[in-house]
């Protein structure tokens, strides 16, 4: 063994004088040539694994060198796996949104307004009746199925149609507005009004219903006579009260007001003002009034006019 | 020898580039020398077996440091000794001081009697030296043996000089006695 020279002590190192200290330094030489250490493969081991541990990082003084390497492996498996799972979520949600993106990209919007549409198309339920919900349920049904049916016609069929989207671009005009009084006077026009005979002769056979006053100004002349003590006979001729009415009266049965866009017969739906004529009238017959000249001196009288004839 | 050299310098060369072989190797050649000296410093418990292999990995650790000066032994056993000392320390070991610091005072040599070396066997001599008390041992050990100073011990250990001396002197005298008594013991 190369261990004879290396016994001498380090340079700087005394030599020792005392013989005591001569014959106990002879003593532990000798004891240390003579050393074995025992089962130096297995210390070594132990060594070894501390050396491992230490280049691992670990403090080797801490634990026996089995269970520091243990722990360190499983330190560093610990270390590592949330890692990994990190990095697998995030490409799992990296795939999910760049497959939601193309697929929001691949739609077409023509797809996507015919979607609106076949929403839009769906009639709400009649709250009234119980048969009308149950049909607007089916109705529902079935405008989902027809919004699943255009959809799928829709990614089925990738190609732009331009005619459909016309049709539902057109379908979502908004009305125009209807103008109420023209289709007023069309109907009117249309329809045919009743003629100043059936006027008269509606006044007569209603009088509670007559407006007397605007009949009297088509009145052309009156003829009065006296049949019996109780009775009166008056013979009304009818005449047309200004040129207008006149020209109407020859057009019959058009009788339109151009101005108003109204028809005339509703002029003369206004109900009976009590105190006319023919109260008046059956006042007298019935001795409840006197034939005196009325207050109204700017008017002939019913005797000056009886009179006159 | 010349090949012992040879192989010394081939090994530490080794032990530099960091082979696992040379650092076995090398654990093989001085363990058990170093595991002694270990004992004679801190006893026959696992401590010193715990300070071995902290002494080796420092070598391993440490072997660019060895400038090759000196024998590649004395370098590792002088780190053994150190880490043997800061152990040491850690016990808090109480040197008594003693009156007089001169290394001639004290006991009588030894050599005025019977020289003990023919009777007593290097083993039984060391067993001696573990009986001392921890501060006269490790002082001894440090004198003695190992060749330092009083100054070099009193700065390991902290101490004052003339502690380092009177801790020697009692140390030999107890030896002293023990061998004189061991000595009538197996002539008589």
């Amino acid at each position: 063994m190369a261990t004879t020279d290396n016994t001498k002590h380090l340079p700087g190192r005394h030599d020792p004088q005392h013989p005591l200290d001569q014959l106990f330094a002879q003593a532990a030489e000798t004891e240390m040539s003579e050393a074995q250490l025992p089962d130096v493969d297995e210390r070594w081991l132990q060594l070894e694994a501390r050396l491992l541990s230490a280049k691992a990082g670990s403090n080797p003084n801490t634990a026996t060198a089995p269970d520091q390497v243990k722990a360190t492996a499983e330190e560093a498996r610990t270390r590592v796996l949330p890692i990994w799972w990190i990095s697998i979520a995030a490409s799992l949600l990296l795939v999910v949104g760049l497959a939601w993106f193309f697929r929001q990209g691949q739609q077409s919007p023509e797809a996507s307004l015919a979607q609106t549409e076949a929403h839009k198309s769906v009639p709400a339920p009649d709250p009234s009746s119980t048969i009308k919900r149950t049909n607007s349920v089916d109705q529902n049904n079935d405008a989902d199925s027809k919004v699943s049916e255009l959809s799928d016609a829709n990614i089925q069929d990738k190609q732009p149609q331009p005619d459909k989207l016309w049709q539902s671009m057109a379908k979502h005009q908004p009305e125009q507005p209807v103008q109420k009084p023209a289709l007023q006077a069309l109907a009117n026009v249309a329809k045919p009004g009743p003629s100043i005979t059936q006027q008269v002769e509606d006044v007569t056979s209603t009088p509670n219903t007559t407006p007397i006053a605007q009949v009297q100004s088509h009145l052309k002349t009156t003829e009065y006579a006296a049949k019996s003590d109780d009775q009166l006979e008056v013979t009304i001729e009818i005449r047309p009260t200004s040129k207008r009415d006149q020209m109407v009266a020859q057009l019959e049965p058009e009788l339109i007001d151009p101005d108003a866009g109204q028809a005339e017969p509703d002029r003369y739906k206004t109900p009976v003002r009590q105190g006319s004529w023919f109260t008046r009238l059956n006042d007298i017959r019935k001795g409840r009034a006197s034939l005196s000249a009325p207050s109204d001196s700017s008017r002939p009288s019913l005797i000056q006019r009886l009179g006159r004839q | 020898m010349a090949t012992a050299a040879i192989h010394i310098a081939d090994l530490i060369t080794r032990l530099r580039q960091g082979e696992r072989t040379a650092q076995h190797e090398l654990y093989r050649l001085y363990a058990g020398r170093m595991l002694t000296v270990c004992k004679r410093y801190l006893g026959n418990g696992p401590e010193a077996e715990d300070v071995l292999l902290e002494s080796m990995m420092l070598v391993f650790q440490k072997i660019d440091q060895y400038d090759g000066t000196g024998p590649l032994e004395a370098w590792i056993r002088r780190l053994v000794v150190n880490q043997a000392l800061q152990v040491l320390r850690k016990r808090h070991i109480l040197y008594v001081e003693l009156g007089g610091s001169d290394d001639n005072s004290g006991p009588q040599p030894i050599t005025e009697h019977p020289s003990p070396d023919s009777q007593l066997s290097a083993a039984e001599l060391m067993e001696l030296v573990a009986q001392l008390p921890d501060g006269y041992r490790t002082v001894f050990n440090l004198y003695a043996i190992e060749g330092y100073s009083h100054q070099e011990i009193a700065e390991q250990l902290s101490i004052a000089i003339g502690t380092s001396k009177s801790q020697l002197n009692r140390a030999r005298a107890m030896l002293q006695s023990w061998v004189g008594q061991a000595f009538y013991q197996h002539k008589y």
